[in-house]
């Protein structure tokens, strides 16, 4: 493992209700990577994020960046890290490019060198033909990518991403998640990930912490965690009457070869290793049970959501 | 440069929001407008006279300075230069008319409160004890080589009492006038004399329409009404989340905070500008006084505005709330102070406030820092008063201001800049 750049030890946020958003995390994370935050909403891995910054005053722990406490060296760690909020935080009256030279000129950037990062910036992110638009005429999408890259304008050494893919459709999110990936493979940074997209977490992230009511519940790798619930495929099958469902689970879980059996979402699931040598063997269970029809299947291969759910449990948050 | 910046991006935003302007420049001017058209011709009586009465407290000149003096030592040991005073003004006529501008009646008996409470003058001159010796002072100064017997370095003023009445302001500016006319011509004396001044160009009231009162107050308003605007500026950084990228940035809390000074400083004194061109080129607005005087004063204000804006900063969470909230407070406020219309006297504590233009007493509306400030743009504008005639509101202004607005900048640094609330 190469060096670690961001060492968290017993992080806590209690806010003034009482409320513990944050329960004692320890993490580090190592220069270079994609180091993903997966969690479902209100996990707390925004307020997580805003400590590590240095935007939230940590109730207990203490965050160290590059070797430097924040408070004690603010200055050091702000050239050092660049934050893409969940947010979009622009400023709607000014045209991308000067939304990007404000910030380079907080970052007291010498002009000369501002432009040439900024115009590399815009071309990367392909927003050239916008250049000289107002930030509140873009759309959704545009803005989304002037959000991200005003946090690079600076060329911090760690990149936090705080959800960046909202709204985007398909084509949009495919540039973002080149972009990110890019800043570490090819310029070498780090970068701390927040989502609950899973696929997103899953294709960007070297590592992932699954999160969850102020907790990482584990740390891996995404081939690591989707092993370590069962390796295979996942079988769903849509039965005819739900009433069905239990007995079903109960016949199913006797089979050989079978990993795992559980209902979700009103389909029986059915993890198991080469799943379309058992298929026959699983029709005759189920319809040796009279009146039962099995109106649909799907095989899958075992994904991060499966690993998320299974951690995190099925029951709404919010 | 990062201040520059700052100033530059905002100054950016505002020129491209219509809003800006409607605010800065069409609202106040929209204000000028209908009460141009309502009060432009309704003038102020010009030449009413005005019951004053004179307190001469003066000591007179000393045995060994007759010799200077026609007449006999003896008159002048009683009277004094005082009494020359205020015979002059006792003769004064308003110009091309036989009508005299002041009806002077001595103390007697009364105290300085019987006097405005039986209605025996609007205004009490105090000579003071030493005024002649202070004349022969200022002829001292003036004469070639210094006059035997005749003192130095004696400074002394005339005070002037009366209620926050216009007819009190009217009679304070005609007697400086002619004060000032009075030592300008000692001045230009090798030797006292007793002056006459039969004629002395002073202010006709009849210059004076009710809309010259009330754009004289509607400058101030301006800068009330507009302080909504700049606070919601203020706030905009922390409603719209842009100020995380500012405390992530290298940029410190007061290069942030001079930048947004130093803009709306300028807007400010921008607007100002504007409404003292458009009342006197659109609106027939006559000023009297110094507009440069003006200017100051109206200058000397933004530390009261920066010190509301930076209040509405510390304490509202969004800068749609701090608009509308300072929007509807700034009417009250305009009208408490006296801007359109003189307010019904509530006294707080009674013959504190003498060295102010206004009433002698400490009065519920003098807490607002703009009552001051109307109070010296009135003085300024329709009474030909200089800054030193005004210095005891203008202190007011600054006393109140300044402590205000540092403890305000206090508070708001902390929220802009500290760690984020949740």
């Amino acid at each position: 493992m190469s060096e670690v750049v961001i060492q968290i030890t017993d992080l806590q946020k209690t806010y003034d209700n009482g409320f513990e958003a944050v329960k004692g995390i320890t993490l580090n994370i190592p220069r270079g990577i994609v180091y993903g935050f997966l969690g479902p909403n209100g996990a707390g891995k925004t307020t997580s994020l805003k400590m590590m910054v240095g935007l939230l005053k940590p109730s207990n722990g203490q965050v160290t960046i590059n070797g430097h406490i924040p408070e004690q060296h603010s200055q050091e760690i702000k050239k050092l890290i660049g934050l893409i909020p969940q947010d979009l935080v622009l400023w709607e009256d000014l045209t991308v490019y000067e939304n990007l030279h404000f910030v380079a000129s907080m970052y007291r950037i010498p002009k000369n060198v501002a432009n040439e990062k900024i115009d590399t910036l815009i071309k990367e992110i392909k927003l050239e033909e916008k250049r000289n638009s107002l930030a509140k005429h873009l759309s959704g999408g545009l803005k989304r990518r002037l959000n991200i890259i005003m946090g690079l304008v600076h060329d911090p050494q760690i990149v936090v991403c705080d959800e960046p893919t909202p709204g985007l459709d398909a084509q949009s999110r495919g540039l973002v998640w080149d972009f990110i990936m890019n800043l570490t493979r090819k310029q070498g940074k780090t970068v701390i990930l927040t989502t609950h997209f899973m696929e997103e977490a899953d294709r960007l992230s070297d590592i992932i912490s699954i999160i969850d009511n102020g907790k990482v519940l584990i740390t891996d790798t995404g081939e690591n965690l989707k092993n370590s619930i069962g390796e295979g495929d996942l079988v769903e099958i849509h039965l005819n009457n739900s009433a069905f469902l239990n007995s079903s689970l109960d016949l199913i879980k006797t089979m050989d070869g079978v990993e795992d059996v559980f209902i979700h979402n009103d389909t029986l699931q059915v993890r198991c290793l080469n799943a379309p040598s058992k298929l026959a063997v699983i029709f005759n269970k189920l319809e040796s049970q009279e009146g039962l029809e099995v109106r649909d299947l799907k095989i899958r291969k075992t994904t991060l959501e499966d690993v998320f759910l299974n951690l995190t449990g099925r029951d709404l948050r919010e | 440069m990062i201040i520059l910046d700052v100033s530059t991006k905002i100054f950016t935003q505002f020129r491209r929001r219509k809003v800006s302007f409607a605010l800065i420049f069409a609202f106040p001017f929209f204000f000028l407008l209908i009460f141009s058209l309502a009060f432009s011709g309704n003038n102020i009586d010009g030449t009413t006279t005005y019951d004053i009465v004179i307190n001469n407290l003066d000591e007179g000149i000393f045995e060994d300075q007759q010799l200077f003096f026609n007449g006999s030592y003896n008159d002048w040991k009683l009277h004094g230069i005082g009494e020359n005073y205020s015979n002059i003004l006792a003769d004064l006529k308003y110009p091309d008319e036989d009508i005299a501008v002041f009806n002077v009646k001595d103390i007697g008996q009364y105290t300085y409160n019987e006097v405005f409470q039986n209605d025996v003058g609007v205004m009490i001159i105090e000579i003071p004890p030493l005024f002649s010796q202070s004349v022969l002072s200022i002829i001292n100064v003036h004469a070639e080589g210094q006059i035997p017997n005749f003192p130095t370095n004696i400074n002394v003023s005339i005070n002037y009492h009366g209620q926050d009445t216009q007819e009190y302001k009217i009679a304070q500016s005609i007697s400086q006038t002619v004060l000032e006319a009075f030592i300008d011509a000692i001045k230009g004396d090798q030797i006292p004399r007793t002056y006459e001044f039969e004629q002395i160009s002073v202010l006709k009231t009849d210059d004076i329409s009710i809309f010259d009162f009330i754009a004289a107050g509607i400058f101030v308003f301006a800068t009330i009404l507009s302080v909504s605007y700049f606070a919601s500026i203020a706030l905009e950084e922390i409603s719209e989340g842009t100020i995380q990228r500012l405390k992530l940035s290298l940029i410190k809390p007061n290069e942030y905070i001079a930048g947004f000074i130093i803009f709306s400083f300028i807007v400010m004194l921008i607007q100002s500008i504007f409404l003292f061109i458009a009342a006197t080129v659109i609106f027939n607005f006559n000023p009297a006084g110094s507009l440069i005087n003006a200017f100051v004063i109206m200058s000397l204000l933004t530390i009261t505005s920066f010190a509301l804006i930076f209040t509405a900063g510390a304490t509202f969470k969004k800068s749609d709330d701090a608009g509308s909230a300072l929007g509807f407070a700034s009417s009250i406020v305009g009208f408490a102070s006296g801007a359109f219309f003189p307010m019904p006297e509530i006294i707080l504590v009674k013959n504190v406030m003498g060295f102010t233009s206004g009433s002698a007493d400490l009065l519920l509306w003098d807490l607002l820092p703009w009552t001051h400030a109307v109070n010296c743009m009135r003085a300024i504008l329709l009474y030909n008063q200089s800054l030193g005639d005004v210095i005891g509101d203008i202190l007011i202004l600054i006393i109140v201001s300044i402590p205000w607005f540092l403890i305000a900048l206090k508070f708001y640094t902390k929220r802009m800049f500290g760690y984020q609330e949740v």
